[in-house]
């Protein structure tokens, strides 16, 4: 039996690489996402390892702070707490460092630090860096940046540097390029040091520090000088072990590569569903063309036991073959990756790609079960194949009916998947997001079951229209289309797939796109916005602002001020307004009492937040700010959190409150019968000086939406590629087998006149007809999947269903035209056969 | 002028040991509006000579004309579009596509040039085949003679200049095979075709004009007027 099967595969190798390649696929993407974020965690792991060796305590603000991050200052640590601890037995040297954000201007004057980070601290002896060239800095307005950076930009020691200080650009000069252990920059990720003092400046900290590195003397343990310095910390402060901290950093770093694994897996998962369907369905017919062969088989005294032991045999070495391949494609997929990740400018040193014996166990485990799994309904049905099938005239036609049993087993499943799928959206059960990606898994296996009931009226309709261009071939392709509709059905389903999920995102984002839209022009009632480009909330100089405000151009004008403070326990973004002004430009939709009672000694607060938080107005509330806590009473809730910020203030208490006063945001409005043009190039013309500001109108901020939607938007749909790659190689596949069935047809109609081009056309226009389908069933899935979540959101936040019909019209015709391509291999062997081969084939 | 001619037709399939001459320097012609009937022994190359008549296959060398037209002379989409139009075709089985129903694939090879059929022609070919009952049946629906019959229809539809079939009734029962040999030859009477017709039943060649005999890929005789006895006869002698 054994050498049966083995023969079998081995006389159809084509078909065994096609089918192969479906699972191969979805293997590849599991193990590419498992190599590049582990050789990512092995790198992470090796540099905190090095960068924290000469500290041996570090001194924090307790709680969970990403010290990289928008938030990372709640309240920084006095002075004199460093000298507390230079006094404590056992410690060798103190001192502290400050970390935060910077913009510096590039060498072609574009503003850098505005997407990836350049991130900002002090010089330290027992910090992060190490010099590269040239030395520390060691005076006001000197720099030094990371090797990565100056490369790229092309900055030289000695020469000048642009940094967007405290809101004003200020010429620094670079006296030395330094290195984060071996890594050069992470994606884009720039690095600027300053001497202590400049730093606290820069990034408007005062005196104080973020964090205390302390060394210890000799012979004293890490954990032993904790114990010692923690007494001495004020409230909200702890000591740890720098190793500690360092796994901890490590662990951050580890988690979020957690995520970015995961998200990859889930994409990986949805190419292998696709896949089974591939498998499913050419072993099905796989089968159905062998049916003599099988019923001789059982003739000759196999026992159907052994008929299905032969089919889930060619099953696991499909699956081995496809394992293998996966596995090497995957260690392929992550150099890609690797390359890809820095051609975008990051920088991944050269460590080879990190192959855990996990990763292979799992390329195996998932490429048989897959392939066994899908190959088990085929198989069972082999097995019913009966002796007398060996004597029949006719091919097996297993296809094509349409039992009651299918029907009704493809209605529960279908409904099974939509209530778990509404459930687990609505948050009704636990594991939701899982219940969520089930759901929808089960959902598309009964729609997959239910598709061949239907798969002869639609495509017949389906195929009318393709019928008119292709004419006779056309027509034909029609016929074999709803000929075999179990087939076609399969097939399209697994282009089904990626199609409702393409047209999910499409709708998501569409819906936000309307919504976003819609906010502006109800939010928006600035003519102009001046913006600090800063993603972090780092402001530009007020003094910007009133050069602005002097321009005989401008009318009405507000500023909006942030900082980080801490309200019970939490770090959060306190906004300063001012009250009657901000009420005239933003509608915050005060739901108790009123935005203008907020001077003196007020707070206004998002409702959501305080609501989580129990705050209702007339409470008072204490906000700690780096120099100073105040206490503020409730004056307002309002609706509205989307355009500012939650929590606001007036201006008088954040500029008591707050050491850097800069403006983070700027609304305006032109003086009376100004017009917009004029006035704009007016502002123009001044903020044209500082790189740090960005004008921006209505237009401006609808077109970054967008711009912003469609990055993410694109990513998705990259990743959703693999699943509608996998489905059109099912199209291929199916169409492959099918061109080898019709032989002798084809053959015939060569005989009486069709010409080679019109066989071509013949197996295109099925492969088009069938991805017509795919995206017909894939297109009304996705827009139930789309109404879905756009509802459940809506439960929380309101956003409301688009659905943009022209750009699902154009992903159905795109799978149209792919399915065409698709089709190439087949319609070009179906075309080359020869004519009297093909009429003799048996 | 012939319909059909071969001149020093010789076809040789494989190379070295594996050599087969199927057909050996063979010349023959056939005139229109005749019925001609090729007979033979099992290998002799009927089926070959009929393939390349019929611009199926080409010679290795040697020369086939259909009309005045030198299918040496012409590309493969040539071949096919001479296949279309000018050749019609009854092969022994599966003569018919199993998607298409009986009226469909009698006007295949019209819609596969997108002309559209000469109704009052088809109406003609339909009542003598006699198959009008079974016009919207899938070969799958029909008996083998009613297939053999449609394809008939479906090789006179398009009015070609000649038709070949390789044993037509090879696959019928006597009384099928009788009828669709019948209705050959009506066409050839009534209806002025020219047949060639390769078969190995005496009593199927007995409707032809003419037979050509063949043997090791050439011609050793032809008889006019024959009768199912007068070919067993010669038969015996080769
Ligand atoms: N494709 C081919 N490759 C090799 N040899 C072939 C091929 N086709 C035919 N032959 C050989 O050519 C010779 C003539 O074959 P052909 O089919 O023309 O015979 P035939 O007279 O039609 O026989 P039958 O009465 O059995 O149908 C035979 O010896 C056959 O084996
Ligand atoms: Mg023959």
């Amino acid at each position: 039996m054994l050498r049966a099967t083995i023969k079998s595969l081995l006389g159809h190798k084509l078909r065994l690489l096609l089918t192969t390649l479906a699972v191969t696929l979805g293997v590849s993407f599991v193990v590419g996402s498992f190599v590049f974020t582990d050789t990512l965690g092995a790198v992470f792991e090796n540099l905190f390892s090095q960068t924290t060796s000469t500290a041996d305590v570090i001194v924090r603000p307790a709680g969970d702070f990403d010290t990289f991050g928008p938030q990372a200052r709640p309240v920084g640590i006095p002075p004199e707490v460093i000298d507390e601890i230079q006094t404590v037995d056992g410690v060798e040297q103190v001192e502290g460092s400050v970390f935060g954000v910077v913009q510096i201007l590039g060498a072609d004057g574009t503003l850098l630090g505005t997407g990836p980070p350049i991130i900002a601290t002090s010089w330290t002896e027992t910090g992060l860096f190490t010099i590269d060239e040239g030395r520390p800095p060691e005076a006001d307005l000197e720099i030094v940046l990371n090797r990565a950076l100056v490369e790229q930009q092309g900055f030289t020691i000695g020469g000048p540097v642009t940094v967007i200080a405290a809101g004003f650009p200020e010429t620094f000069t670079l006296v030395g390029t330094a290195t984060l252990g071996n890594l050069g920059s992470m994606n884009g990720v720039g690095f600027a040091i300053f001497e202590t003092t400049t730093a606290q400046r820069v990034l408007g900290i005062g005196d104080r520090f973020d964090t205390i590195q302390v060394a210890a003397a000799q012979g004293v343990a890490p954990e032993q000088l904790v114990e010692r310095i923690q007494p001495l910390l004020p409230e909200g402060f702890e000591a740890q072990s720098a190793q500690t901290v360092a796994e901890e950093q490590a662990n951050q770093v580890k988690e979020g590569l957690g995520f970015f694994n995961t998200f990859l897996l889930v994409f990986a998962g949805v190419a292998l569903f696709v896949g089974t369907f591939i498998i499913q369905n050419t072993f099905r017919i796989l089968i159905a063309q062998r049916t003599r062969e099988l019923g001789l088989l059982r003739a000759l005294g196999a026992t159907s036991r052994q008929v299905t032991l032969m089919m889930l045999g060619e099953a696991v070495a499909v699956g081995l073959v496809a394992s293998v391949l996966g596995l090497a494609g995957g260690i392929g997929l992550a150099y890609l990756v690797r390359l890809a990740f820095e051609a975008f400018g990051g920088q991944i040193p050269d460590e080879p790609l990190l192959i855990l014996g996990r990763t292979v166990a799992a390329a195996f485990a998932i490429g048989v079960t897959v392939t066994v799994a899908a190959a088990l309904l085929p198989a069972r049905r082999a097995a019913r194949i009966p002796p007398m099938a060996a004597l029949r005239e006719e091919e097996g036609r297993m296809i094509g009916q349409t039992r009651r049993s299918r029907i009704i087993i493809g209605s529960i499943l279908t409904l099974i998947g939509v209530v778990a799928l509404l459930l687990g959206l609505n948050d009704l059960v636990p594991e939701a997001v899982t219940v969520v990606g089930v759901g929808a898994g089960i959902m598309f296996v009964g729609i997959a079951a239910l598709a061949p009931t239907f798969a002869r009226p639609v495509a017949s309709v389906l195929g009318r229209p393709v019928a008119l261009i292709t004419a006779t071939s056309g027509e034909l392709a029609r016929r074999n289309a709803m000929r075999t509709p179990r087939r076609t059905a399969t097939t399209a389903s697994a282009l089904m797939i990626g199609l409702a999920l393409v047209s999910l995102v499409a709708i998501l984002a569409a819906s936000l796109q309307a919504t976003v839209n819609d906010l502006i022009e109800e939010t928006f009632t600035a003519d102009l916005e001046l913006d600090s480009l800063s993603l972090q909330g780092t402001g530009f100089d007020p003094s910007i602002t009133d050069e602005v405000a002097a321009l005989p151009v401008v009318g009405e004008l507000t500023r909006i001020r942030t900082a980080t403070a801490e309200i019970d326990d939490d770090a959060v973004t306190v906004a300063g307004i001012e009250p009657d002004r901000y009420a005239s430009f933003i509608n915050l939709e005060v739901s108790e009492g009123s935005i203008e009672a907020l001077d003196g000694d007020g707070i206004a607060l998002e409702s959501d937040y305080a609501q989580r938080h129990g705050f209702s107005v007339g409470d008072p509330i204490e906000i700690i700010f780096p120099d100073k806590t105040v206490t503020l009473t409730v004056r307002a809730i309002f609706t509205d959190n989307r355009t500012g910020g939650r929590i606001l203030i007036p201006m008088s208490v954040f500029d008591s409150a707050v050491p850097q006063q800069l403006d983070v945001r700027v609304l305006l409005r032109f003086a009376p019968d100004v017009d917009p043009a004029t006035g704009r190039s007016a502002i123009e013309a001044v903020v044209a000086d500082y790189p740090n500001v960005a004008l921006r109108d209505e237009a401006d901020l609808r077109a970054e939406a967008t711009s912003q939607i469609n990055t993410l938007l694109s990513l998705i749909f990259a990743l959703l590629a693999l699943a509608v790659i996998i489905a059109l190689l099912g199209i291929t596949n199916t169409l492959s087998l099918s061109v080898i069935e019709r032989t002798r047809e084809i053959g015939l109609l060569r005989a009486v006149g069709m010409t080679r081009r019109q066989v071509r056309d013949m197996i295109r226009s099925e492969a088009m007809i069938i991805a017509l389908f795919g995206a017909a069933l894939g297109i009304v899935v996705g827009v139930f999947f789309g109404w879905a979540t756009v509802q459940a959101i809506s439960a929380d936040t309101e956003i409301h269903l688009a659905i943009p019909v022209g750009y699902l019209v154009a992903g159905a015709a795109a799978a149209g035209i792919a399915g065409v391509l698709a089709a190439v291999i087949p319609a070009r062997r179906a075309g080359r056969l020869n004519v009297l081969e093909a009429i003799n084939y048996e | 002028m012939d319909a059909a001619s071969i001149r020093e037709g010789v076809k040789i399939y494989g190379t070295g040991e594996t050599e087969v001459r199927a057909l050996d320097g063979i010349t023959a012609s056939f005139e229109a509006a005749r019925f001609t009937a090729i007979m033979g022994p099992s290998g002799s190359g009927k089926s070959t000579l009929l393939h390349c008549l019929a611009g199926l296959d080409t010679l290795t060398s040697g020369q086939v004309s259909i009309g005045d037209v030198d299918l040496g002379s012409l590309t493969d989409n040539e071949l096919t579009r001479l296949r279309r139009d000018r050749v019609g075709f009854i092969f022994q089985a599966y003569n018919l596509v199993p998607t298409l129903n009986a009226m469909e694939n009698i006007t295949l090879p019209m819609a596969i040039a997108g002309r559209s059929p000469d109704q009052a022609w088809l109406d003609t070919i339909i009542d003598t085949v006699g198959i009008r009952h079974r016009l919207r049946h899938r070969p799958a629906e029909l008996s083998g003679g009613e297939q053999q019959r449609v394809a008939a229809a479906r090789a006179l539809a398009s009015k070609p200049d000649i038709i070949f079939a390789d044993e037509p009734s090879g696959n019928l029962d006597s009384v099928s095979g009788a009828e669709l040999l019948g209705f050959l030859r009506r066409a050839v009477e009534d209806l002025g075709q020219t047949i060639v017709m390769v078969t190995h039943d005496p009593a199927a060649a007995g409707y032809a004009d003419r037979v050509l005999f063949l043997r090791d890929g050439t011609t050793v005789g032809e008889m006019t007027e024959p009768t199912a006895e007068r070919i067993l006869d010669r038969l015996r002698e080769l």
